[in-house]
């Protein structure tokens, strides 16, 4: 069990702390609610467990299932004109996707549950590039959010199935006398144990047991074929036996290296990188006794002192997702139209449904290159205009909710205050004084467009891209 | 290594930052809409920066083949029973290649690289690998962006140490990504290298993907690693994005674009590098990256479309630089992380496996092909044991191309080849 945080420890820094890693930031309104109902009660809301998602239409298995009955009544040529009608579709779908996912994220109740299903996206990273059917990809996402903070081992046997999966790993083509190894692989690599945990015959001998995973074409559900399934006696971990897929995967959770893999990674997601060897420890020790159930290595995570230390707070750079979910939280705005929303993520590096590859996304320093940072202020810049541009975003920014009169008529409140709306690190004195001078060369009150001008260039600052 | 005066630098970086981003009339101007911006630019930076390789400085352009590129279908043994017995529906009949000698030949959609050899300007290199080879993308990656030995973890990467070691106080352009990531190849102790994304990321009304060959391997790069501060490192990239940008819009507004470059992502990123060296951008490395050769699967028509991708783009930089008279100053590699397995799947693909060849081009090369082929027959668990070993192709570049001690680059010394000319 790791050193829990101190009660005295909670107040304004801390919960903002809280709120902002384990979701996705909040108004200063929020941050201070969460001040008195506690940390406790803060964290039980943050993990409290996923209440069901409806499917948007655009992204429903009825579509699919229709679909395929219309299309077993066509002509070859009938057949391959509406395929590549439903390609061109499904470009316009994804990007709603891309924006319904958002919405869910901004949603305070959500918030908790939508960062773990950002988490384990880029841990199961599938890319709809090659799976070119974004159903099938809002499918595994409804996967992860039913398991967000359930059973990692159900889990794992869930993603083995999972029709998208199944596609972007090549399960679909594996069958006995010709298993590919594309998805074992990965499994132990990526999903599971991390590099030298297993041996190369440990893939080839898994490879073979995850034989016979199918998914059924446009539909997309999954199939088991017994026929395709290599049933002879495999080799794994030392073990012997005519090995299932959950059979290895069964095998696989026995490790002692799955627990602290998992664990490590979790850690290095929310609170830090390369945690130290005993906070590894003390949560895959909780993880292993609550029989791979994450809540509680979730809850422990978030109510350890080390969650709250100075190697913690305000040293993560922001995702291109919390840079701009965050930033709609804390300027209290709508979030960007669909079209801009997948124009940003793209351009920061960070397109949801398309990780680079079955990695996921690097993250942290990986994120910030002359490039991404050029997009993240344009992003910003767009989002203080008053141009015609502005449009295209959604409504202006709700000025009048972010300042209060008091602080229209005082450059260094006025600073101080957005500061703690918007900074997780506290503004050196030089760059502080710098801004109180330019809000200073503004007549007082300071007008709607001085506001904003200043807003834009805090969050053109260095400091704004971590938290 | 931080450099001994990177305190001071990094302090007088922040009051500059600090004026700039908070001048009146500081405009943030931004690479990613360079082509579409460069007429109406504004930008206030002075140049701080100076170039310190001349017009005449080698110059070094990097591809990776990202996925595992099947070495086999690319330099082909048709002569060899063993390849079309264990490839027997992607095994290419010796009818369809493009023939070099008795024994290879090129894919048939390698023309590009084909008309490079005939006029002897290619050097093609047999089963390049690495000791205790990995199967894993990403770690074999790292190991040959790092160049470590397979059972060590570097964090740097071979060319970040090229630029602490050979090139500081250089503005931070002397490396050059040409995408919107940082190749785990430019990590370095002083963050060194911008990224230049300016194909494929403009606003899409339609939303429409780009599609990477249905391959779930794209660009692989790394984390950055550097010992700054992760708001120093904000700060210091914040201002290099300035800095080069302001170098790179003039010399892209001067330049035109030029004419033979296919149109695909990867010819228009060799037609962006064309003009940035035409511009003399101070530039030492370019970086560049096509990915797609995760082939598990039909293999066939992806390979053959990543194959016609990478011989015509190469051949039209080959023959920009030579119009532009600066063949002479460039060497082009291409490397990827591993080849495939010699046997194919049953599913019309390939696996992971170990040795490739390398292609090399540039002023100074000794054309032809050059190493030893692998047996198709004396394998290690079915895949090719590697003939050179990729660090010896660094240590020649290092060395005798980039003019630079290679063994404090490889931390460790490793011995030179003959396919850069004396």
């Amino acid at each position: 069990m790791l050193p829990q945080a101190e009660k005295s420890g909670w107040n304004y820094a801390s919960a903002a702390h809280l709120l902002n890693r384990a979701g996705f930031g909040a108004p200063p309104r929020e941050i201070e609610a969460a001040v008195k109902a506690g940390r406790a009660a803060t964290i039980a809301r943050l993990l409290k467990a996923p209440a069901p998602v409806a499917d948007p239409s655009f992204a429903s298995t009825e579509k699919l299932n229709a679909a395929r009955g219309e299309l077993a009544l066509m002509s070859p040529d009938e057949r391959r004109a509406f395929i590549k009608e439903t390609i061109k579709k499904s470009g316009e779908d994804l990007r709603m996707l891309r924006g319904f996912w958002i919405d869910r994220m901004l949603q305070p109740e959500a918030a908790g549950v939508e960062k773990a299903v950002l988490f384990w996206h880029g841990h199961f990273a599938t890319s709809v590039v090659k799976v070119k059917n974004p159903t099938l990809m809002w499918k595994q996402n409804q996967l992860f959010r039913k398991y967000a903070f359930g059973d990692f081992r159900d889990m794992v046997k869930a993603i083995s199935c999972d029709p998208a999966m199944v596609l972007w790993l090549d399960l679909q083509q594996s069958r006995s006398g010709a298993p590919n190894e594309n998805f074992a692989r990965e499994l132990m690599e990526l999903f599971t144990l991390g590099i030298g945990n297993y041996t190369e015959d440990d893939i080839k001998a898994s490879a073979r047991a995850f034989t016979g995973y199918r998914t059924q074409g446009l539909s997309g559900t999954f199939d088991y074929v017994e026929q395709r399934h290599d049933d002879s006696e495999k080799v794994f971990m030392g073990k012997r036996g005519q090995f299932s897929g959950d059979d290895i995967i069964d095998l696989i959770f026995a490790q002692p290296a799955c627990a602290e893999f998992i664990c490590r990674k979790i850690w290095t997601f929310y609170a830090y990188e390369e945690p130290e060897p005993v906070i590894v420890k003390a949560l895959a020790d909780t993880f292993r006794k609550a029989k791979f159930q994450l809540r509680p290595v979730f809850d422990e995570m978030l109510n350890s002192r080390a969650f709250y230390s100075a190697e913690a707070m305000g040293t993560q750079i922001k995702s291109p997702v919390q840079f701009i979910v965050q930033g709609c939280r804390e300027l209290e705005c709508d979030p960007p139209a669909p079209v801009v929303l997948q124009q940003t993520l793209r351009g920061t590096g960070q397109l949801l449904f398309a990780p680079p590859n079955v990695k996921g996304w690097d993250g942290n320093r990986a994120w910030i290159n002359t490039a991404t940072l050029a997009d993240r202020v344009e992003f910003t810049d767009t989002l203080v205009s008053t141009s015609a541009k502005r449009r295209l975003i959604g409504n202006p920014l709700p000025v009048e909710k972010l300042v209060t009169d008091e602080m229209i008529n005082n450059s260094a409140l006025l600073i101080d205050g957005l500061a703690t709306r918007l900074l997780s690190v506290s503004l050196d004195q030089a760059t502080r004084a710098d801004l109180i001078a330019e809000a200073e060369t503004h007549d007082k009150p300071l007008s709607r467009s001085a506001t904003l001008s200043l807003i834009g260039k805090m969050l053109r600052l260095p400091e704004y891209q971590l938290v | 290594m931080m450099q001994p005066d990177s305190e001071f630098s990094l302090q007088s970086r922040r009051q500059f930052l600090s004026r700039l981003g908070l001048g009146a009339a500081a405009t943030w101007t931004l690479p990613l809409f360079l082509d579409r911006t460069f007429g109406a630019l504004e930008n206030d930076a002075p140049s701080v920066t100076q170039a310190l390789t001349g017009k005449d400085s080698p110059i070094l352009v990097v591809l990776q083949l990202a996925g595992g590129n099947d070495g086999l279908n690319t330099l082909i043994p048709y002569s060899d029973d063993t390849y079309h017995r264990l490839r027997p529906t992607l095994g290419f009949a010796a009818d369809k290649i493009h023939k070099l000698d008795d024994h290879f030949a090129f894919h048939p959609a390698l023309t590009g690289l084909k008309s490079l050899h005939d006029d002897g300007l290619l050097t093609t290199i047999h089963g390049v690998g690495y000791p205790n080879p990995n199967r894993s993308h990403f770690r074999s990656t790292e190991i040959w962006q790092t160049a470590s030995a397979a059972n060590v973890t570097e964090k740097h990467g071979w060319l970040g140490r090229y630029f602490d070691n050979a090139c500081k106080g250089c503005d931070a352009s002397v490396g050059v990504s040409l995408s919107s990531d940082m190749p785990q190849a430019f990590a370095a102790a002083s963050p060194t290298g911008i990224c230049l994304a300016t194909n494929n990321r403009r606003l899409n009304e339609k939303g429409e993907e780009e599609d990477t060959g249905g391959s779930s391997i794209d660009m692989l790069s790394g984390a950055t690693a550097s010992k700054i501060s992760p708001l120093d490192y904000l700060k210091r990239t914040s201002l290099d994005g300035r800095m080069s940008n302001k170098r790179i819009s003039e010399i892209l507004g001067k330049t035109p674009t030029p004419s033979g470059f296919p149109n695909n992502a990867l010819a228009q990123q060799f037609s962006t590098i064309s003009r940035l060296i035409a511009g003399g951008l101070p530039t030492r490395v370019y970086y560049l990256s096509l990915g797609g050769f995760d082939t598990h699967n039909n293999q066939q028509a992806t390979h053959e479309r990543l194959m016609d991708t990478l011989g015509s783009s190469i051949n039209a930089f080959v023959r920009e630089m030579q119009r532009q008279g600066n063949y002479q100053r460039v060497m082009l590699l291409t490397f990827s992380e591993f080849g495939r397995r010699v046997a194919e799947n049953g599913n019309g693909g390939t696996d992971h496996g170990t040795a490739a060849p390398m292609f090399i081009t540039g002023g100074a090369i000794a054309p032809g092909i050059h190493g030893k082929a692998p047996s198709l027959t004396d394998l290690d668990a079915g895949d090719l044991k590697y003939t050179t070993d990729f660090r010896n192709i660094y240590a020649t570049v290092l060395d005798k191309w980039l003019k630079t001690d290679s063994s404090k680059v490889l931390q460790g010394k490793f011995a030179t080849q003959d396919f850069v000319k004396a």
